[in-house]
């Protein structure tokens, strides 16, 4: 785990976009079937770094599904005649002190890291998100409490209370599971209040009312459609940092029990000794260049997803409109550029 | 001011629930934990079954749960957070966590200066630059810094300035202890003492585990910094500013670093708070006996007394630096009615 | 002001305040050496109240503090006078400890025979205790305002090695002649007035009687310092509570206990000035700081030792500890809650016994690394007279299993337990009524690292005899007061420290089935096994006793009641600065009045060296820093 998560939900400020206000604009938009919406937001994704992102999180689960057939070794076999072989053909990323092939170990690990990022996630979301919806839509009393409570679990470091959690239930993968499921909880329920409330105001909602829609209607039909992009980045970048939460309570030794070990913050712990660090680096580095491949790719994803998904570009532009954007983005740039050129110093 | 005043003090009072709730979930977490901290005095297995069942009774493990409760509110409301069981047998819990609380308080303070004089420039830099390689090898650095695991880069750290090569010290042990032990803080107790030794000594043991821990702060900033500044760039003022003439350097670093700081304070005021709640694995693979690694050991040890006092402590200095950080904001920005 | 100038000043600034740096070290470096031999520890100690303590951490701290009454040779296992003489042994039942004079306690004091008598009775069990605070002779010293008061101890708390003293059935001063008759003078009783003996009387014939007045937990304490100092102050900062070579400076928790030599010591007078014990949890630490040279001295890790033999600044001492460790079955047919049977078969457990990797779990670098010897019996070697050098592992031409895989598969087949399903796992239908499957329960306690590993290596073994292991991990105290007393596992390792040098702590705890339940995990539950341990408790004649014990040992390997694992060595390394050290072979680090070190130039880059980089670092930042403030935003 990072020693601090708190920074989470202000990476949103990150969506920058590139805006145009221009009123002439507003003719060219038009209204467009869902098989085209899809390929719009396809197309928004082509960012080089998404597209890594993307390869990354295929790979991972490519991996993950494949392992059994593609993974050269038994990832718990043990071989005592291949002890602490350095990388090679036969061992890609070396073996460890029991003759374990490292390769095949992380293959079989991206299995526990997709397993605890995704169901810790969806927990969260399943437990977070109605509570942020409650909360909104039925604001006062209920609101005070359960947003009260939610602080409550945001004043502990997410580590030591990761770290209680996992006690409480007992060593394993599942514990860990539910230990990052519920300290990403609050995250969610804040996240889903704060576009539900916005989401309330609006006059639709109004309306919906006014024809006597039900609240779960109102609910299932109007608030969470509208609040499902905001959500959908956050679990993306959400279970790359439950793997980095997964690896930082396996390192303290509340993972997966032996023999099935190859979870990678838990290979790290259990190869970190002086020998390894002085003379077995294969065994701790690839492990951790394991885990910051698999959380970097799920932050570019998110990133990207982001990106994608901003209702601010979320405009079909008629081929004229893309041509007067484009002209007028040259005319800024040059106007830059010559600014630039010839810099009105100030002179006192 | 007068308005500010009174925000304090609401914000104060709506903390008392948090606090209460905060010990009620510790307090209710530690007791389901199964083990025995009792018994965990038996460390090698000597220790007869029926002296531990005396220990229970002496610690008051056999009380009905809410009894237990309600007596260590009590305790804490009048200042007395209780022994340690297993941790320090006997020993005073506010003593472990003064003890360990100045390292914590250390390394978070170099982790912010790496954190503030390299988060900072870099952010500006990157969207001064859009688009450039600068400006992308910074995102791309900053993106593996949050998605570096802190234990993974301080042991690679250790690998590379410790061993292959060693220039910095491994480990915190072995650092030259201050004469004059003002503030428990090395380095500050080296400057108040003008020794030079202390200071230097300080700064070289600290250096691996504040970049370690500082790198993922590191990158939250920049990342911060740089996206705020991109937001302010396009704003209006700004195109005023370049319009009437003004040079590209006055334009960033008068009128669109100060205001794109604004959010960025509030997100190295909680990186801070974050940080002196104790870096449990920056602690841990630096042997720095800070506040995490304290917690962590209680908590493994079963020490419920340590932990929940522990738990309390960092959970309200977390608060604290949320409402400074609020009140800082709404200080700075003449926007914010409170 | 012209630029130039202004940067040419700040130069010269910066570089005068790095000058000036120096300057304020110089004194420093110049100061008086003071020697300090800094020891690693892997944990904190927990108390330095002697009567107190059972880790190893605080033993190897009050052993400095303190003296007992019976002590060590340095680097033996022979008694030499402590704080007593000398002692007799009269017939079967009392000791009498002659009390050295003329010793003083770290505050001036003089140690009388009350601060001995005083120091013993605490770790007596309670009833004992103040059975003797109210007999007739020493109704004096309860009637003493000063009188140490139990319930301020957490209430009546008895000390950890009580059960250990429940032979003992009085402890009293005397005078030779005139036993309890005498007018006694109590706490004002000095040495040298008469009243220098200590009579120690047991209740039944106890033959390793002596040893127990060498533990640190029969420490001599001054009784009037820990009067004043209460049970806080005794457990934190025993200041002038101790005889020892070494005397308490300062307790900073969690990171290190300091101690300073005492000038009036009645012994070999310290050495070295300082002695530093710090508390580094992590291994690799404490390798990294021994080769370092933050430390002095420590004991190492196995997985680390060739490293540390290697290093030319390091020397090492390793021989056969006293300390074994075993791999135990549950041996009882029926436990509650849990039914078992299938290793209550003999001839199960022999086969289970040869799917052990000895030679691995010894030689492998993840466990012991070669530094150890393979167990072949209850006692270990060092207990000569009790030990049966014939018994050996089949390789070198004895009967102990060795790692066999056929022949345990040949044993298990010609039980008739097989695969009858054909999943790759035998099948014990009809054996027992728990499952179909053979599978069996591994337990191991959270943060042991051989014994997870050993869980791991068992479980690719197993798999190739076709049964199935659960590898279960549990917090230390669930594992110990729960799951193996309770019977939760089918199969466990652990090790076994003597409580005294005796073979009878070998035997008696763990396998008379008086103690299945507790210390007798295996549920070895063999009436003549109890028999003849009872009689060798009890018989003072060395040759008999060691024919008993022989037998019990004979009957033990047969039955194959536990996998006989290994018996780890005693591990020391210290820096070559370090001379003098003893190493002692009860795996402690008392005697550390004849360590010498010799003061190094030190290790890495001198400081000042340092001082100059960090101010040229600091001068060329500011400075580079102002130049570009002042391109970047032009006044």
């Amino acid at each position: 785990m990072v020693d601090d998560s708190y920074s989470k939900s202000y990476e949103d400020a990150e969506n920058f976009t590139f805006t145009v206000d221009l009123p002439g604009l507003k003719s060219g938009i038009v209204e467009r079937p869902r098989l085209q919406r899809f390929l719009d937001f396809l197309s928004r994704l082509k960012n080089p770094l998404t597209i890594i992102g993307i390869i990354i999180v295929a790979g991972l689960i490519l991996s993950a599904v494949l392992a059994p057939f593609i993974a050269p070794y038994n990832p718990i076999a043990v071989d005592l005649n291949s002890k602490n072989l350095p990388p090679s053909l036969q061992h890609p990323f070396g073996t460890d002190g029991f003759g374990r092939d490292i390769f095949s170990r992380i293959l079989y690990g991206a299995q526990i890291s997709l397993f605890v990022g995704i169901v810790s996630v969806l927990g969260a979301v399943a437990v977070g998100v109605p509570l942020g919806i409650l909360s909104a839509y039925k604001s006062g009393y209920i609101d005070t409490v359960i947003m009260r409570i939610m602080d409550i679990m945001l004043a502990f470091p997410s580590i030591i209370l990761a770290i209680a959690i996992a006690m409480v239930i007992g060593a394993g993968i599942h514990a860990v599971t539910i230990a990052i499921l519920v300290v990403s909880i609050p995250v969610y329920a804040r996240i889903a209040r704060g576009s539900a409330l916005a989401v309330i105001q609006e006059t639709y909602i109004e309306a919906a009312r006014a024809i006597g829609a039900s609240g779960l209607r109102i609910i299932f039909r109007h608030i969470l459609p509208n609040i499902l992009a905001p959500l959908l980045v956050e679990m993306t970048l959400d279970i790359g940092s439950a793997v980095l939460s997964l690896a930082g309570l396996s390192f303290l030794g509340l993972g997966a029990p032996p023999p099935y070990t190859y979870d990678w913050g838990r290979m790290i712990s259990d190869n970190f000794s002086y020998q390894a660090v002085t003379r077995y680096w294969w065994q701790l580095t690839f492990p951790g260049l394991a885990i910051v491949f698999c959380v970097l790719g799920w932050n570019l994803l998110g990133d990207g997803l982001r990106d994608a998904m901003d209702p601010k570009l979320r405009l079909k532009l008629s081929k004229e409109a893309k041509k007067l954007i484009k002209d007028l983005k040259k005319k800024q740039r040059g106007l830059e550029k010559s600014n630039a050129k010839k810099p009105v110093r100030v002179v006192n | 001011m007068k308005g500010l005043y009174a925000y304090i003090i609401r914000r104060l009072i709506l903390l008392i629930p948090v606090v209460l709730g905060v010990m009620l979930l510790t307090f209710i977490l530690m007791h389901s934990i199964p083990g025995n901290p009792v018994a965990y005095l038996g460390g090698s297995g000597k220790l007869p079954p029926d002296a531990v069942e005396k220990l229970i009774k002496i610690y008051g493990l056999d009380q009905p749960l809410f009894i237990q409760f309600f007596l260590y509110l009590a305790n804490v409301f009048q200042g007395n957070l209780g022994t340690s069981i297993s941790v320090n047998p006997g020993a005073n819990i506010t003593d472990l966590i003064l003890t360990a609380f100045p390292h914590t308080v250390e390394l978070t303070i170099y982790s912010s200066i790496i954190m503030v004089l390299v988060g900072i420039p870099a952010g500006v830099i990157s969207a001064k630059k859009r688009n450039s390689l600068t400006d992308n090898v910074t995102r791309v650095g900053a993106l593996i810094g949050v998605s570096m695991p802190v234990f993974w880069l301080g042991i690679m750290l250790q690998i590379v300035f410790g061993v292959a090569i060693p220039i910095f010290p491994l480990l915190w042990a072995g650092i030259h202890e201050p004469a004059v032990k003002a503030t428990g803080i090395y380095l500050i107790d080296g400057f108040l003492s003008l020794d030079f030794r202390t200071i230097v000594d300080s700064i070289m043991h600290y250096a691996l585990p504040s970049i370690a821990l500082g790198a993922l702060s590191l990158s939250i900033v920049t990342r911060m910094v740089r996206s705020s500044m991109l937001e302010v760039l396009g704003e209006d003022y700004i195109r005023t500013a370049r319009a009437k003439g003004c040079s590209e350097n006055a334009t960033i670093y008068r009128h669109a670093l100060r205001n794109s700081l604004l959010p960025a304070t509030t997100v190295i005021g909680l990186q801070i708070g974050g940080l002196l709640g104790g870096a449990v694995l920056t602690e841990t693979v630096f042997a720095i006996p800070g506040v995490g690694r304290l917690i962590t050991d209680a908590i493994l040890k079963y020490d419920y007394p340590l932990v929940m006092a522990g738990v309390l402590f960092i959970a309200i200095i977390y608060i604290i630096a949320n409402l400074v950080v609020d009140v800082l904001y709404a200080y700075l920005d003449p926007r914010i009615r409170y | 002001m012209k630029k130039s100038v202004k940067y040419s000043l700040a130069l010269v600034l910066m570089l005068s305040l790095a000058a000036s740096g120096i300057i304020i070290l110089s004194p420093i470096k110049a100061q008086a050496v003071t020697t300090t031999l800094k020891i690693a520890q892997g944990g904190d100690p927990i108390t330095l109240d002697p009567y107190d303590s059972w880790d190893s951490a605080s033993n190897d701290v009050i052993l400095n503090i303190y003296d007992q009454l019976v002590m060590y040779v340095p680097s033996t296992l022979q008694f030499r006078p402590g704080l007593a003489v000398g002692w007799q042994i009269l017939p079967n039942t009392t000791i009498i400890f002659n009390i050295r004079r003329n010793v003083t306690f770290h505050n001036g004091d003089p140690m009388t025979p009350y601060d001995v008598w005083w120091s013993l009775q605490r770790v007596l069990p309670l009833y004992l205790r103040s059975a003797l605070f109210n007999s007739s002779y020493i109704n004096n010293a309860t009637a003493n305002p000063h009188h140490w008061n139990w319930s301020e101890y957490d209430g009546d708390r008895e000390s950890f090695v009580w059960l250990l003293f429940e032979p003992v059935k009085d402890i009293r001063m005397a005078d030779i002649g005139f036993w309890g008759n005498t007018t006694f003078t109590g706490e004002n009783a000095t040495a040298g007035d008469g009243w220098d003996e200590i009579v120690v009387e047991f209740s039944e014939p106890f033959a390793p009687g002596l040893s127990l007045f060498s533990y640190a937990a029969t420490s001599i304490v001054n009784w009037k310092v820990a009067t004043e100092l209460g049970p806080h102050g005794m457990k934190f900062a025993p200041v002038g509570a101790g005889t020892g070579p070494f005397k308490f400076n300062s307790w900073i928790l969690n990171y290190k206990v300091v101690l300073d030599k005492w000038e009036n010591y009645w012994g070999q007078v310290p050495h070295v000035d300082r002695v530093e014990f710090q508390t580094i949890l992590s291994a690799s630490s404490r390798t990294l700081a021994i080769k370092t040279g933050m430390v002095d001295l420590l004991y190492p890790e196995s997985a680390d030792w060739y490293d540390l033999k290697s290093d030319p600044n390091i020397e090492t001492w390793q021989e056969a500890g006293l300390g074994t460790r075993y791999i135990s079955f549950q041996c009882l047919q029926n436990v509650t809650g849990r039914m078992f049977g299938i290793l209550s078969n003999t001839t199960v457990r022999k086969a289970l016994s040869y799917a052990i990797n000895y030679d691995e779990i010894i030689n492998g670098e993840l466990f012991l690394n070669g530094l150890a010897t393979r167990m072949t019996q209850p006692v270990v070697p060092a207990i000569e007279w009790a030990y049966n050098s014939s018994i050996k592992p089949e390789d070198e031409g004895g009967i102990l299993p060795i790692y066999n895989i056929t022949k345990a598969n040949e044993i298990l087949d010609s039980l008739g337990i097989v695969d009858v399903d054909g999943d790759g796992i035998r099948d014990i239908k009809g054996w027992t009524n728990s499952s179909d499957d053979f599978k069996l329960i591994y337990g191991y306690n959270i943060g042991n690292a051989v014994r997870e590993r050993v869980g791991t290596l068992l479980k690719d073994s197993f798999a190739q005899i076709g049964v199935d292991l659960e590898i279960q991990g549990d917090e230390w105290s669930v594992f110990l007061y729960d799951k193996i007393v309770n019977g939760a596992y089918d199969i466990w390792m652990l090790g076994w420290g003597p409580d005294y040098i005796d073979p009878d702590t070998y035997f008696y705890p763990l396998f008379h089935s008086k103690f299945i339940w507790s210390t007798n995990g295996a549920g070895v539950n063999i009436s003549s096994v109890d028999t003849m341990l009872e009689q060798a408790r009890a018989e003072t004649n060395q040759t008999i006793r060691a024919q008993l014990y022989k037998n019990v040992t004979n009957i033990l390997i047969n039955e194959y009641v536990w996998a006989w694992c290994y018996i780890p060595d005693n591990l020391y390394a210290w820096r070559t600065t370090v001379t003098g050290f003893k190493h002692s072979p009860l795996d402690q680090m008392d005697d550390l009045e004849y360590v010498e070190i010799t003061p190094s130039a030190g290790a890495g880059i001198p400081v000042e060296v340092i001082a100059i980089i960090v101010g040229v670092v600091v001068a060329v930042a500011v400075i580079g820093g102002i130049a570009y403030w002042r391109k970047g935003a032009p006044a």
